[in-house]
């Protein structure tokens, strides 16, 4: 916020660009000092992970031509590890959005000219998640292909997409709500979208829209819901945040003129959420217990049956 | 690390306690600090790990944090004294823009109700509701009074603002930690820092004497001047004007 606050006025910009000028200079004094800027009270912004500056310090550290030869490995490796810290702080602003972070948008705007580098940035950068917030990238799996004939051609197997999300890698009953804040509003929406998930999952894993609004009027989650506001609004952000997938069907499964949509679980609810936990709750619901020694892949006709 | 004398012991390991409260302060963003000594017990518990001096375990986090540009810190609520801890981003830049969840539009009117608390006739540093719903239909492109009031209750939710229980708009805590270098720079004649801890002081006492800057904060103050019990006079620290605690900012106007 504090960032976007400072770019919004062109006076704050210039302020902004003269902090950057003086801060590789102020970086090299401090790398002098000791490391008592412990408890400084004002950090300015520093020069990494902005795509104009890096020409602009470049410039600069021209006068220290003579210490640069000296220092290209090392800076090198410290120009690494500044990309593995913008890539952190990427992947943490993206999943607070509920953004799918996509390897493209990696490259082009946080590594830049140091594209050439992902694989080794984003094996640091994994590390890094894991070490101090426990969590870690996960890749999503491409949408299915709803061509029959391609569908084939890929012959099962499973399609990487180059977009990950942020995921909890603690233990779930460390997910404890004295511990992790959520909103009401995250409750209430969850809950509905896990509902969603469970009809879609026991109705082998797809349901036309038709079917699903049935469903949802049914549990007074009409077009327009106190609680919820705008149905069609909310689905739209579960499709967009890839907890939910919507697929056009085939012209001859129209009804009328209305195009009729198929949904079914999106990338980021087979990356979060275990299938287990679904039948879990399901069967918590239909006080049945689950069949131990179904097969996983089986796991829902056999509940079904 | 510098004070070794205070802590002669080796700073603990960052392990999943650690993991687990850094986890919590994001969901939080910003706690009192017997909240956040609650929790942290609690993952002890949860962990079965010995719990630590509570000092040491945001030491050992701010530690591992530092390299990606965020720090847990530990300062005063303005309004009501007590102890908190923010996590806050210690960079601005355009990747931590992005973590923001507001349209440009919306910033636009957070920017313009910051203006206007922060600009208040005789550093009363709050907002009435009635003026702050006015700010929306004046936006490019218009927010209507219910997308205002949306709006508001949002900003407040995410503790960017706090609504005073006389219905004013005050800065939450929150944004004068994380906000105070746009503040300090936007603002340059209207935000102070207290005298005594150096923070940004919206909430505090004020020096009578109508050119002089000194400006504490009303906990600063207490711990500064005497007891006044023994009925000597008390002095600005600065231009030696006659302090009047009752002169204070940012305080509910009768």
């Amino acid at each position: 916020m504090s960032a976007l606050l400072l770019q919004k006025d062109s006076v704050s910009i210039q302020r902004a660009n003269h902090f950057s000028l003086q801060s590789s200079r102020a970086r090299r004094q401090r790398n002098l000092r000791d490391e008592d800027d412990e408890d400084d009270d004002y950090t300015q912004p520093s020069t990494s992970g902005t795509q104009r500056e890096p020409k602009r310090i470049r410039q600069e550290d021209s006068s220290y031509n003579e210490l640069d030869s000296q220092l290209t490995a090392e800076q090198t490796s410290q120009d690494l590890e500044r990309k593995v810290n913008d890539t952190v702080r990427y992947a943490l602003a993206c999943e607070h959005r509920k953004q799918v972070i996509r390897k493209d948008d990696i490259t082009r705007k946080v590594l830049t000219d140091r594209s050439r580098s992902f694989p080794a940035i984003f094996d640091k950068t994994q590390a890094k998640l894991r070490h101090i917030f426990g969590m870690e990238l996960t890749e999503l799996v491409t949408k299915e292909k709803s061509n029959p004939a391609k569908r084939a051609a890929a012959n099962g197997k499973v399609q990487l997409s180059k977009t990950y999300v942020l995921r909890n890698i603690l233990p779930e009953e460390q997910n404890d709500p004295q511990i992790i804040h959520h909103t009401n509003d995250e409750y209430q929406s969850t809950g509905l979208l896990y509902v969603i998930l469970s009809l879609i999952f026991v109705n082998e894993q797809s349901m036309n829209d038709e079917l699903l609004m049935s469903h949802l009027n049914r549990l007074r989650i009409q077009e327009e819901s106190e609680t919820f506001g705008d149905r069609a609004r909310m689905l739209d952000g579960f499709v967009k945040q890839g907890y939910l997938q919507r697929q056009k069907l085939n012209a001859d499964v129209t009804q009328g003129d209305q195009p009729v949509f198929q949904y079914s679980w999106g990338p980021r609810a087979k990356a979060e959420v275990p299938e287990q936990n679904m039948v879990g709750l399901i069967s918590s619901v239909r006080k049945s217990t689950i069949v131990e020694s179904c097969p996983n892949e089986h796991i829902v006709t056999c509940y079904i049956q | 690390m510098n004070g070794q004398e205070q802590h002669p012991h080796e700073m603990a390991e960052y392990n999943g306690t650690h993991r687990l409260f850094m986890q919590s302060m994001l969901s939080h963003r910003i706690l009192k600090e017997s909240q956040a000594e609650v929790i942290y017990e609690k993952i002890c518990d949860m962990l079965n790990v010995e719990k630590a001096d509570f000092g040491d375990l945001v030491a050992v986090i701010n530690k591992e944090i530092s390299d990606v540009d965020l720090a847990l810190r530990r300062t005063v609520d303005e309004y009501d004294s007590s102890a908190i801890i923010a996590l806050v981003n210690t960079r601005g830049d355009e990747v931590a823009q992005l973590a923001t969840t507001y349209s440009a539009n919306e910033i636009g009117f957070f920017k313009r109700v910051l203006e206007l608390i922060v600009t208040a006739d005789d550093e009363a540093f709050s907002l009435s509701s009635m003026a702050a719903i006015r700010e929306g239909p004046k936006l490019k492109p218009a927010l209507s009074q219910r997308e205002t009031e949306e709006l508001l209750n949002k900003l407040v939710a995410d503790k960017w603002l706090m609504r005073r229980r006389d219905g004013y708009y005050v800065l939450h805590m929150r944004s004068i930690i994380e906000l105070q270098n746009y503040l300090k720079e936007t603002f340059e004649n209207e935000i102070h820092e207290c005298l005594m801890c150096m923070e940004i002081v919206t909430v505090g006492e004020r020096c009578s004497q109508g050119r002089c800057e000194v400006r504490l904060h009303s906990h600063c103050a207490a711990g500064y001047f005497p007891e006044q019990d023994n009925g000597s006079e008390i002095k600005c620290p600065t231009c030696g004007t006659t302090w009047a605690r009752d002169s204070t900012i940012g305080t509910i106007r009768q």
